[in-house]
């Protein structure tokens, strides 16, 4: 009995994490006059149920939250720059047409639509060249830029919903002028 | 002697009773209850959880109504983060619990199992139906959340979406289609010139044959803006509706004006139709260059939109429901364990309140109860309540009141039976009567000095059997006394028992009552008196009488006959001599024997009228010398002195005083003449007079010894008895005289044998 009440709880927080279980995130980071931009991807960031999240018309949010930050070897990695994006996807059966809406640190830059969902998941997924920061970089400074992405509405079971549901990336760079 | 404590048990009630203690919670400032005591407290605690679950069902209820957002990261974790609390809560109860089970029951405390019994009693009554509830209300979500999703309803729904999302994919792709249809026959109509008319003549029939309902015309590019798009020409059905807008139509051809790819749009209108909108690029037809925009657009009837936008909505809705299934669940399933362990707790902490509103004026009461039984009546208990507790306590207190005015009343009167126990026990003590109760089982019970004194009994008679401890010889004449009591029936059996005791004639008076009580026996009490010295009075009296009488009846003659015998002797004084030698030896044996009966009526005489002691203060060992000096002409006789320095003056008769030293020591002349032939004076021995203050008891000891032959057992109780003597020779009455001045001063005088031989007389005379 105890053995079976284990493996439920097992279940549910295996199910909490399923959205991300597979995912991962590849970023870059390029220098363009003083710039730091960033792109990044995830890979396999769609699961299914994030696929069905999508296809009932529910409007689902990807968001990333991007920081730059600066190694310290004595202390805590100080956050030069932060940048939030989100895209919020929104399916209309009917016409059968993605609409994506980009937000980034709350302003809505850009709404996309498109019949394709390759297209779609893609806009959703696949970020190029953001603006992260112009702060000048110390010659010779170790960088990280991390980038964690997660997905609203977390369909969470309900056992244990304080899991973590977000998968993260990383890159490091020496700042060499 | 304590021989008497017994009259007075049981100890005496006020000294068991202890000095009233403070009074802890009577009086001044009563203590401040603890809020969660406070019934308002508790009634809005109450008010606030009911609030809280009503919000919740509430919340509940509208659950699939909620963004999906709020609702898998607001509600299901607030419900969670609930249900984890209230699970912590319970656990802590019990935990609580049990532990102060544990503790109380080590310590002994009382009502921790009646607490504990309570608290598993309300959980037990409570866990069944609210786990059962748990799994009943589990279930029907499950089932309900399975049944949403079944077979028909979806497949129903998928049809209905697709008949709806395809009619308006056909529509897209004849408009689509129309419109790059169009483009390429506009591709030569000047566009670029702005050749209205051609366009006219190209696109009006388009209309007229119906393939299209609205077509829109747009040429590209102007001075300023290669990339503006400029409304050329538009012509309609007349079924589409004059509220067309033309912005959305206008924002579409400058999209795919500027390259864009998505070239169709659905426009709502206001009369609740839509309009599909498809745009395609005319291009000239060598250089394919975009020189213009077509757009040609559909009608959707209103109701034809309004059907396809609610089954989408419903598909929508429905497939909504199934991604959000499990945050859905388990809200409701977070609700349920809510409520679940709501009730669990509850009950928990109902049972512990319950449990504390019973006990704790029960331990309040029983923590009164032991204040009262340890005496201190002063003890009350605030009440608390005005329920059926606080009556209780209210009447606690009542009865403590009671009781404080009954102990003062119960001390008052053991005062009282105490004061009138001692100056019992203090006259049984004092006065020569002995007391002696029986029980009813024949043991003695108490027994006073008195008698203890009289019978020669001591303590260890106590609580032994009466008719063992008067088995004695001496006491045996006392042992039928109780049963001759108990036969008369309540009254009084009196009885005067000759006892000889130390060789000495001991006569009591005894009375014995028997104690009933409501007609069962209780025992009986003897009472002696010692009648000794009144039998001995009366018989000195009468010794008195006789004397008196013989003193006159004889006396009267004497002198007669000693003046007869000498005129015979004066007669025959000239007769023959041996006539007158008989005649004077008749006439002096006749003489002599006339003085000799004269000096023992005189010492009758005395003796009868021997008057009442003059005491004035002396010095004894003055008179004691005066009388003494009447034997210093015995030669062989010493008479050894030895006195006291610290002897007092004592007032004394000292006549009678002289006399009675002077019997004392005659009577130890005669027997130490007794071993040489019986005259006085060839008494050869020594003859010691002592004296000793007494300064304890205020007495002066005087002691007259001698080392002569020494008293005779039988003679010793008889010595002092008038007309008694050991030698025949004489009145008997020397020691009755002195025995009698003795007593008339107030001392006692006793008889006794020295060792290795001789007799002693010891007499004692308050000072």
């Amino acid at each position: 009995m105890r053995l079976r009440a284990m493996l439920l709880l097992a279940c549910w927080l295996g199910l909490a994490t399923s959205a991300w279980a597979d995912a991962s995130v590849r970023v870059e980071t390029t220098l363009h006059a003083g710039e730091v931009r960033v792109s990044f991807q995830v890979t396999d960031a769609v699961s299914d149920a994030v696929r069905a999240a999508i296809q009932s018309g529910l409007p689902t949010t990807f968001a990333y939250d991007v920081s730059l930050q600066q190694s310290s070897r004595w202390w805590f990695d100080r956050t030069i720059a932060y940048m939030r994006l989100s895209a919020i996807v929104r399916f209309d059966n009917l016409t059968r047409r993605y609409q994506i809406t980009f937000i980034e640190d709350g302003r809505v830059e850009e709404v996309r639509t498109t019949d394709d969902e390759a297209r779609a998941l893609q806009w959703l997924t696949e970020f190029h060249g953001r603006r992260l920061s112009a702060h000048r970089l110390v010659d010779d400074g170790e960088y990280h830029v991390n980038v964690k992405a997660q997905t609203r509405p977390r369909m969470l079971g309900w056992a244990w919903p304080w899991t973590p549901g977000s998968v993260l990336g990383s890159v490091s760079f020496r700042f060499r002028p | 002697m304590a021989i008497f404590t017994r009259l007075t048990d049981p100890p005496v009630p006020h000294k068991a009773l202890p000095p009233p203690a403070p009074v802890p919670v009577s009086g001044g400032t009563p203590p401040q209850r603890p809020l969660r005591d406070n019934p308002i407290f508790v009634l809005l605690a109450i008010g606030l959880l009911v609030a809280a679950l009503v919000a919740l069902v509430t919340l509940a209820d509208r659950s699939t109504g909620l963004s999906p957002a709020l609702l898998s990261e607001v509600v299901l974790y607030a419900l969670v983060a609930v249900d984890l609390t209230m699970l912590g809560a319970l656990g802590f109860v019990l935990a609580r619990n049990v532990i102060k089970l544990l503790v109380e029951r080590r310590r002994a405390l009382p009502f921790a199992r009646f607490r504990a019994k309570l608290v598993a009693a309300m959980l037990g009554l409570a866990l069944v139906p609210a786990v059962l509830v748990l799994i009943v209300g589990s279930e029907l979500i499950r089932n309900s959340a399975t049944r949403w999703f079944a077979p028909p309803i979806d497949d129903v729904l998928a049809a209905a979406r697709e008949i709806a999302s395809d009619y308006y994919q056909d529509t897209q792709v004849q408009t689509s289609r129309q419109a790059v249809r169009l483009a390429r026959l506009l591709s030569t109509a000047g566009i670029e010139r702005g050749d209205v008319a051609t366009i006219r003549a190209r696109v009006s029939p388009e209309v007229a044959s119906g393939r299209s309902t609205l077509v829109e015309v747009y040429r590209i590019g102007s001075e300023i803006n290669p990339l503006e798009v400029t409304p050329l020409f538009d012509v309609a059905a007349p079924t589409v509706p004059r509220d067309v807008p033309r912005a959305s139509a206008d924002r579409l051809a400058a999209r795919v004006a500027g390259g864009s790819a998505d070239t169709r749009v659905i426009e709502p209108l206001g009369s609740g139709g839509e309009m599909v909108r498809t745009a395609a690029l005319v291009r000239l037809p060598d250089v394919m260059e975009p020189v213009g925009v077509v757009i040609v657009s559909e009608h959707l009837s209103g109701s034809l939109a309004q059907h396809s936008r609610r089954i989408v909505e419903a598909y929508e809705g429905y497939q909504q429901l199934r991604v959000l299934r499990r945050p859905i669940e388990g809200v409701y399933l977070s609700f349920f364990l809510m409520m679940t362990l709501f009730i669990l707790v509850s009950a928990t902490w109902l049972g512990l309140y319950t449990a504390k509103r019973i006990t704790r004026p029960i331990g309040l009461l029983a923590a009164g109860a032991r204040e009262i039984g340890q005496g201190n009546f002063d003890y009350r208990i605030e009440p608390e309540t005005a329920d059926e507790f606080g009556q209780l306590v209210e009447a606690f207190n009542t009865m403590a009141g009671e009781l404080d005015r009954s102990r003062a009343e119960v001390q008052r009167k053991s005062r009282e039976v105490e004061g009138r126990g001692r100056y019992i026990e203090t006259i049984l003590k004092r006065i020569a009567t002995g007391v002696i109760s029986i029980d009813a089982r024949g043991r003695i019970n108490t027994m006073n000095s008195a008698a203890a004194r009289l019978l020669g009994l001591d303590q260890t008679s106590l609580g032994q059997s009466f008719d063992e401890v008067f088995s004695r010889a001496d006491l045996r004449p006392l042992l039928s006394i109780p049963q001759a009591a108990a036969r008369t029936r309540g009254g009084t059996a009196g009885h005067e028992i000759a006892l000889l005791r130390d060789g000495r004639d001991l006569h009591l008076a005894v009375a014995a009552t028997p104690l009933r009580d409501e007609g069962s026996s209780e025992g009986t009490v003897l009472v002696f008196d010692d009648v000794t010295p009144l039998i001995r009075a009366q018989r000195v009296s009468a010794w008195r009488d006789v004397a008196r009488r013989l003193a006159h009846e004889i006396k009267n003659p004497l002198t007669p006959i000693q003046l007869s015998a000498e005129r015979l002797r004066r007669h025959f004084i000239t007769a023959a001599p041996p006539t007158r030698e008989l005649v004077d030896e008749c006439s002096t044996n006749i003489i002599g024997a006339v003085e000799s009966l004269k000096g023992l009526v005189d010492e009758f005489s005395q003796f009868a009228r021997m008057p009442a002691p003059k005491a004035v203060p002396c010095d004894l060992h003055a008179l004691l010398d005066e009388a003494l000096a009447l034997y210093t002409s015995l030669p062989r006789l010493t008479v050894a002195k030895e006195y006291d320095p610290a002897m007092p003056v004592i007032r004394v008769d000292p006549e009678q005083f002289k006399r009675v030293v002077i019997n004392l020591v005659d009577n130890a002349v005669e027997a130490l003449a007794s071993l040489h032939g019986g005259v006085p004076a060839s008494a050869a021995g020594t003859i010691s007079v002592q004296t000793l203050w007494d300064e304890p008891h205020l007495l002066a000891r005087l002691v007259v010894a001698d080392d002569g032959p020494g008293l005779g057992e039988a003679d010793r109780s008889k010595l002092f008895l008038p007309y008694y003597s050991t030698k025949g020779r004489d009145s008997g009455l020397g020691l009755a005289i002195v025995r009698r001045i003795v007593v008339e001063h107030g001392g006692t005088i006793e008889a006794s044998d020295r060792a290795p031989r001789g007799a002693a007389f010891t007499m004692e005379l308050p000072a």
